[in-house]
């Protein structure tokens, strides 16, 4: 198990992992360093990115794993981290990482296709083992829409994200979303607008669970 | 997905039903299949709405957190290039005015050079640049005259225990003993009569009375050797 020092104090993985489980603010800050670290000195070996580009695949990398922690697809039993059907993990945690990095960096490319680079890309999607995105994002379990979610929300529209951002999260009322966003006229625009998102969120959801799960 | 459930589904999730729609909306879904599936989207949505967001509020506060580190690093090291460059340049100020400008003691300003090594020696200015006054004068003179008595009166000690050493031309351990006190006390005295001329701006008695003690192998002697060759032409 990997181990740093953080002000002094020591974490291994099972501590981070145990930490984050608890919604330990302290660790997911540790955490968050350990990766950001580890991903600075080796994203290079992975993938090839500018800086602007890099910090959104960290972003999303890590909010991921972050997720899975909490809702338990990495666990700590008995002192053991484990994963995906109870298996005890073979590598660090910053491995683990640097794989959804990976997938997270594959979708990045497919979502901004540049003329130039596209049939290189395809090239590398279609190289992926489609099982390391059931193995890394999308493990059969409970939540696994949910998951599913959580990723197409990162893709989603900047337009849909601030909407239900703010009705969802922030729990604004549609009349308060039309002051923040003056360019509806209307609040049946707006709830138009909003269940268009929704829909496209569905859709994509979807789609991925087919493709993924199902494939 | 019905545009018509959603309205209804939000304020269900949001909690702006009353309990009496409430009771009826949960009732309407155990009933009609795709609504609870539609309800259920939403709740997964409203769910990774809340994560993603609370997660990404707490990375742009770390975030926020590091740069300010990081400029008040910046800040420090900037403060410290401050700082040496301000100490450097009083040290070097301090350092140009003690060589060119300060010393009420003309004669201090010389002393300074006594430990060092030939050359630097070579670059002393011999210039005096005090004034002194007649008060100054008068009690220099006085402390002359104090110190002419005293190397006197040790001369003449010097040679009484030196005629009594004569006769076997050993004598014993307590002659031996004064005369080398006596020898390091006129050492001294004549050291300092030359700075007391200094003073007075007599040069040349002043180097006389170094001139008398420079070859002297004691702690004055090696003192007034260094001054004498600062000092002669």
């Amino acid at each position: 198990m990997s181990i740093i020092k953080l002000r002094s104090k020591a974490y291994s993985d099972v501590d981070y992992v145990d930490g984050i489980s608890k919604h330990n603010p302290v660790v997911e800050y540790a955490l968050q360093k350990h990766c950001k670290q580890y991903f600075d000195e080796y994203y290079r070996s992975v993938f090839f990115v500018k800086d602007e580009h890099k910090k959104e695949i960290f972003q999303e990398s890590f909010i991921t794993l972050w997720e899975k922690i909490e809702k338990g697809s990495i666990y700590v039993d008995e002192g053991v981290l484990k994963g995906k059907d109870g298996i005890p993990f073979k590598g660090k945690l910053t491995t683990y990482f640097m794989s959804i990095a990976k997938l997270k960096y594959l979708e990045w490319v497919r979502s901004r296709r540049t003329t130039q680079s596209l049939e290189e890309n395809e090239q590398s999607l279609d190289e992926l083992d489609m099982g390391a995105y059931k193995d890394l994002l999308y493990d059969e379990d409970d939540h696994v829409m949910l998951t599913i979610i959580a990723d197409c929300v990162g893709h989603m529209s900047e337009r849909c994200n601030q909407i239900l951002t703010m009705f969802y999260y922030e729990e604004k009322t549609l009349d308060d979303i039309m002051i923040a966003l003056p360019t509806f006229e209307s609040k049946n625009a707006l709830k138009t607008a909003k269940y268009k998102c929704l829909e496209n969120l569905r859709k994509s959801a979807q789609d991925i669970y087919r493709r993924y799960l199902n494939s | 997905m019905k545009i018509e459930f959603q309205d209804h589904i939000d304020d269900y999730l949001l909690g702006r039903l009353s309990e009496e729609d409430c009771k009826a909306f949960e009732e309407q879904l155990m009933k009609d299949e795709e609504l609870f599936e539609q309800l259920k989207f939403t709740r997964d949505v409203q769910a990774a709405m809340k994560s993603r967001n609370e997660k990404l509020v707490k990375l742009r506060a770390w975030e926020k957190e590091k740069l300010k580190v990081e400029v008040v690093r910046h800040g420090n090291h900037r403060l410290l290039y401050w700082a040496s460059g301000i100490a450097a340049v009083i040290v070097v100020g301090v350092f140009i005015v003690n060589r060119f400008f300060s010393s009420t003691s003309p004669l201090s300003h010389k002393l300074e050079y006594v430990a060092y090594s030939p050359n630097q020696r070579k670059t002393v200015d011999h210039r005096p640049y005090a004034r002194i006054d007649e008060t100054e004068k008068s009690l220099a003179m006085n402390n002359i005259q104090t110190m002419d008595r005293q190397i006197l009166f040790l001369l003449k000690e010097q040679e009484m225990l030196e005629y009594r050493r004569r006769p076997d031309e050993r004598g014993d351990n307590d002659i031996i003993d004064s005369l080398e006190t006596i020898k390091k006390e006129l050492d001294r005295l004549y050291y300092l009569k030359a700075q007391a001329y200094y003073e007075l701006q007599s040069y040349d008695e002043a180097l006389n009375s170094l001139r008398s003690i420079c070859n002297h192998d004691s702690e004055y002697g090696i003192k007034a050797d260094s001054l004498y060759r600062i000092m002669q032409p």
